[in-house]
């Protein structure tokens, strides 16, 4: 019933009816609550607003000469990951995703099958992204519930095992990071950790901080989305660069390019500042009763974005990601809104797991990135037809589509979700790590990366 | 006379922030609406501009920023103005501290006039 309200009003008014009914049952105040829901709405549509003439008069134009002219297929273009949020929270499942959310979250708890409180509410939205796209896939809400589920649990447990790690590391103590995007490349670190220690490269130490002052622009995002833009605009228009016409549409392409990767944010910002009085509520709610015992509090990895070494992993994979989209062979997908985005969250965990080995954690983002690329190239034609089902209005514009930005744990969880098998293999890893990792809790800290200076006697007896 | 001036004065204090995250989005928003809110019941007159953390250094070189508050990590390069983590504001735990020291801040700034 949810979805047909959905095709009627659009997502722009069915999502701040969705937030605002959720902040009246648990008692924000009315006067906040109405305010925060037009925030929520004006966010969305501002989205909206700046990527529609980005889409229809720049980019698109630019990436469907680029496929006719020069046969380079990349026509699913990364429309960023606040669209992403807006289309998970704006489904049936987005609407159930917060008190569902909580409610698995407490039962764990108290089973004891996780140590960590999520208070980052707004990053639910992975988890009912992952949910939607397999409930639009399969028609089948039951699969897009179980699979929300999984990712929930999952990212819990994972939050847990990081949790030592991460807060050494960052110096966050009493955090953890249930994080889809900061823990997308943690299962791919801990056996590339194991392979890097083998062949001696996790001994060879650079230092980020001159690495750093070396990007100079480079190291700004709007800057290199100008750069791919007038790459694409150079390979679609190669025919008739003798005219000036052709020049100024290039460089229209590159400024309009750097202006969505500069303005998108903004609008995101105000979807944002409406979620915050729900967040708020929720935070004080949860956290007020929950210190029972020893527990860590979920939180979002953009915490342990300022460190440098993550800094300087990010921009190092940022630059790589130009050659990749270009290069890598059947990639269909064009990171363009999250370019200063992906790479610094991918480097999250993976920065900690590694103990800050620029080298080590460089290479793990950069399969991240071309895992990410890949995730875009698969799963971009369901995500448009989800935009589409939803009911915000995107263009058409020949050969080019929205891309979704699938990040590893997103694009995995999506392709379980599809299934009954799937989704078995989704619960049974889950409680297969929960089990395992519950017995030996000592050897999984030191597999993704603890290293316990006080007491190394304890590890060793236990990792046998 | 004299007196409600003062007074009058100390209602209208001015402090410019600066507030960063990873990615000058996400958790800088929610560290923004909680300050504002919170200014406000301290009869703080702010003006708080958000940015990206890799940005800090060059944002606060010329921006007449009297403080910044960070939810990524407070060891910012080429910062030269007092650096607050915003985490407290995002975990709920220790949010008093955070406006202790931004009120420490005002005070500072307000101390001569």
């Amino acid at each position: 019933m949810i979805s047909e309200f959905m095709k009627t009003f659009g997502a722009a008014v069915m999502l701040p009816i969705i937030i605002l009914v959720l902040e009246l049952v648990i008692g924000v105040k009315p006067s906040k609550a109405i305010r925060s829901a037009i925030y929520i709405g004006v966010g969305l549509n501002g989205l909206v607003t700046i990527l529609n003439p980005f889409f229809t008069g720049l980019i698109g134009n630019a990436v469907s000469d680029m496929i006719t002219t020069s046969g380079v297929n990349l026509p699913y273009v990364d429309t960023g990951w606040s669209l992403l949020a807006a289309i998970g929270y704006s489904t049936t499942i987005g609407a159930l995703v917060i008190p569902m959310g909580i409610i698995i979250n407490i039962i764990m708890v108290l089973l004891h099958w996780t140590d960590t409180l999520d208070l980052d509410i707004w990053n639910f939205w992975h988890w009912a992204f992952i949910g939607s796209m397999v409930y639009y896939a399969t028609g089948s809400l039951l699969y897009g519930i179980l699979i929300t589920i999984a990712v929930e649990m999952f990212l819990l447990i994972i939050g847990d095992i990081t949790a030592p790690t991460m807060q050494k590391f960052y110096n966050l103590p009493g955090i953890a990071f249930p994080h889809a995007s900061a823990q997308g490349l943690t299962i791919i670190a801990v056996p590339l950790r194991w392979l890097f220690e083998k062949i001696g490269l996790m001994k060879i130490e650079v230092d980020s901080k001159t690495i750093r002052k070396k990007f100079g622009i480079l190291g700004d995002s709007v800057v290199v989305g100008f750069i791919i833009a007038v790459i694409i605009g150079l390979i679609a228009w190669k025919n008739k660069l003798g005219l000036m016409t052709t020049w100024s549409g290039i460089l229209s392409l590159g400024i309009g390019t750097g202006a969505f990767i500069y303005l998108y944010p903004k609008a995101t910002a105000a979807l944002l500042e409406g979620f915050a009085a729900l967040s708020d509520k929720v935070r004080d709610i949860l956290s007020k009763r929950a210190v029972k015992r020893e527990i860590n509090f979920g939180m979002d990895g953009a915490l342990t974005i300022g460190n440098p070494d993550v800094l300087t992993t990010g921009l190092l994979t940022m630059i790589t990601t130009v050659p990749l989209i270009f290069f890598l062979p059947g990639n269909k997908f064009i990171l363009m809104a999250d370019l200063g985005v992906t790479p610094f969250f991918l480097a999250s965990a993976t920065v900690a797991i590694m103990g800050g080995n620029i080298i080590c954690s460089y290479i793990t983002d950069v399969i991240g990135v071309a895992l990410t690329l890949y995730g875009g190239s698969y799963f971009s034609p369901l995500f448009s037809r989800t935009v589409k089902a939803i009911g915000v209005t995107l263009p058409n514009t020949g050969s080019a589509t929205v891309g979704a930005d699938m990040r590893p744990i997103h694009s995995i969880f999506t392709f379980l979700g599809q299934s009954p098998i799937g989704i078995a293999v989704a619960f049974a890893c889950t409680f297969a790590m929960l089990y395992s990792f519950k017995k030996h809790p000592k050897a999984w800290y030191k597999a993704f990366g603890y290293v316990d200076n006080d007491n190394d006697s304890a590890t060793k007896q236990d990792a046998v | 006379m004299f007196n409600k001036a003062k007074k009058e004065k100390e209602v209208f204090k001015e402090i410019r922030g600066l507030v960063v995250c990873a990615d000058g989005v996400a958790t800088s928003t929610i560290v923004l609406v909680a300050l504002r809110e919170g200014l406000e019941d301290m009869r703080v007159e702010a003006d708080l501009q958000q940015g990206r953390v890799l940005d800090a250094g060059r944002t606060t070189k010329d921006g007449n920023f009297d403080f910044v508050i960070s939810t990524a990590g407070t060891a910012l390069e080429d910062v030269n103005i007092p650096i607050i983590s915003g985490v407290p504001l995002l975990t709920g735990i220790g949010k008093d501290q955070v406006f202790e020291q931004i009120k420490e801040i005002v005070n500072k700034k307000y101390a001569g006039r």
